[in-house]
């Protein structure tokens, strides 16, 4: 039995071992060690692949980025841990206004843009970072939870946002520039909800926020949201460029302002239909 | 010493194998470039019914080998967040559609191909690269797969099934496309495909993808954001979605409710409620 003990002890470092080459072929695995091991915070991605969490992470303050996208066709699966800030004592910041942030695409104002496009980041939490939890420029987000950031959750360019969860961020909870957004819920943030400029908003839940509930300032279409109990409007669909953008189908309790109803809401309570067709086909 | 060397690669050798054994033994069988070598080289071919999970990337030689094809019904390939890799390199001339993508080599190779068998399953990680497809299957379900760069096709569905939270962009032809009906496409990303982002051949639902274009038959097309061109033929229904370019409709499709074209509300007659009055 002895012989037998120490002969697994003995194999232990090599299954180790051969574990690591597989963890290292292909997906990498980024951790608080593997951080620090690299030169510390922003983690830099700067090659195409598949990138994975295996644990949490934590920057020290609200003006460093946790990890730092300089590649086109990055997956970055947080695999259910959680991007935050915390002090050296392991108490967490304070949701205040810093420069730092969660998953970060590298962008310098009025430089060509070339590197960063088509991220995915999924499944995890990223909680009290400085300014944005994610701000990308095209892709996929989904299953993320951005909580309690000094401005804004989750920001993209262009692509589809789903079944992410925007919390008592300080600005805005969900900002889509060009795409879907699609059954998010954005809660309590201190801006607006939900922002999408030209594409589609629906199946999402948006309440509570200090702004409007679901702002379009170009083209977009708001289809089957629930918007309840902010403090600007429900949906905010005025446009100072003359775009247009429609409703249909949503549970509002609060006021609308702008846009074109294209089917029945439920404002307040009461139904309210357009008179249709127009622009027919 | 010679000796010894002679232990430690029987030991090494004895090890790899017990891991290979001990991560087979939970009933998902493993693939890895060393595994495929092991067993005669590129194809791998899957002959028995279960689930497969990749613990490494895959890289083929050429741009004619297919890297793992599945000849038996009720298969998973979950790809693990690794990626399959081809020889093949596109390049985009213009922009968004409109223009041409270059891909070579040309060539044969597929990522993962299950025309002879079905439901396949793919999910979870990246083809690049091959020669024609990403992804080739006849019945089944397609997520998270990123395809990318492959001579023709990024996913081509040979009957139909469900793809969701896919990503394809820069395939020398087309994104996704699915041939039979009973297709289910949703929350996907389709840019850069020269011949069409998604193309849903026979019918099916295609519905909040963000996608330079769309074509379909015979299907549902609800609440998608679209670059360039929404184009239906048959008895094709649409609603609720942002076109930026233009909508080609044969003379059975049919708006089923308001889309937003060319920055303009368009709505159909008939609409969904009459009469009533509203803001």
């Amino acid at each position: 039995m002895k012989t037998g003990i120490t002969r697994g002890i003995a194999l232990a470092p090599l299954l180790m071992f051969v574990s690591a080459l597989w963890a290292a072929d292909g997906v990498t695995e980024i951790n608080q060690a593997s951080v620090e091991a690299a030169g510390g915070f922003p983690y830099t991605i700067t090659e195409p692949g598949s990138y994975l969490l295996t644990g949490n992470l934590t920057v020290p303050d609200e003006n460093t980025s946790a990890i730092e996208v300089r590649a086109d066709d990055v997956t970055l699966d947080l695999n259910g841990f959680a991007i935050q800030c915390a002090d050296s004592d392991g108490v967490s910041c304070e949701p205040s206004p810093g420069s730092g942030e969660g998953v970060t695409v590298f962008f310098v104002i009025g430089e060509n843009f070339d590197n960063g496009s088509n991220t995915v980041v999924r499944n995890g939490t990223i909680r009290g970072m400085g300014f944005a939890g994610v701000k990308i420029d095209s892709g996929l987000v989904e299953g993320i939870q951005a909580l309690e950031n000094g401005g804004l959750g989750i920001v993209m360019g262009e692509g589809v946002i789903a079944d992410c969860v925007a919390r008592e961020n300080a600005g805005t909870g969900i900002e889509l520039e060009k795409g879907v957004a699609t059954a998010n819920i954005a809660v309590l943030n201190g801006g607006d909800g939900i922002k999408v400029r030209n594409g589609v908003a629906r199946n999402n839940t948006s309440a509570g926020n200090g702004g409007d509930g679901i702002v379009s300032e170009g083209s977009a279409l708001i289809l089957g949201n629930n918007v309840t109990n902010n403090s600007g409007a429900g949906l905010n669909l005025v446009s100072e460029s003359g775009d247009v953008s429609g409703y249909t189908d949503n549970v509002i309790n609060d006021t609308v302002t702008g846009g074109q109803a294209i089917g029945c809401n439920l404002i307040d309570g009461s139904q309210i239909c357009p008179n249709l067709p127009f622009n027919t086909m | 010493m010679r000796q010894f060397f002679r232990h430690q690669i029987a030991a090494w050798a004895l090890t790899a194998a017990l891991a290979l054994t001990l991560q087979a033994a939970d009933g998902v069988i493993e693939i890895n470039q060393a595994i495929v070598e092991a067993n005669g080289g590129f194809p791998y071919v899957i002959s028995e019914p279960g689930s497969y999970t990749l613990s490494g990337n895959l890289t083929v030689p050429d741009e004619n080998t297919n890297a793992i094809e599945v000849e038996a019904p009720d298969v998973t390939v979950d790809l693990n967040g690794f990626a399959i890799i081809g020889p093949v390199k596109c390049l985009s001339f213009n922009t968004r559609g409109n223009g041409t993508v270059s891909c070579s080599p040309e060539g044969t190779g597929i990522g993962v191909l299950a025309s002879s068998a079905f439901p396949t399953v793919v999910r979870n990680g990246t083809v690049r690269g091959m020669g024609s497809a990403g992804v080739v299957i006849t019945f089944g379900h397609v997520e998270g797969v990123r395809a990318l760069e492959n001579g023709n096709r990024g996913i081509f569905f040979e009957q139909s099934g469900v793809i969701r939270n896919c990503l394809v962009e820069l395939n020398g032809e087309v994104g996704i496309f699915v041939l039979d009906a009973g297709a289910v496409v949703e929350h996907n990303i389709a840019r850069f495909n020269p011949e069409g982002g998604i193309i849903l051949a026979g019918g099916g639902v295609v519905r909040g993808n963000a996608s330079d274009s769309i074509f379909a038959t015979n299907s549902v097309v609800l609440e998608n954001w679209i670059e360039n061109e929404l184009n239906l033929q048959d008895s094709s229904g649409y609603a609720g979605n942002v076109i930026d370019g233009v909508v080609t409709a044969g003379q059975q499709s049919q708006p089923i409710g308001c889309n937003l074209i060319g920055g303009t509300l368009v709505c159909p007659e008939g609409g969904a409620v009459q009469g009533a009055s509203g803001p």
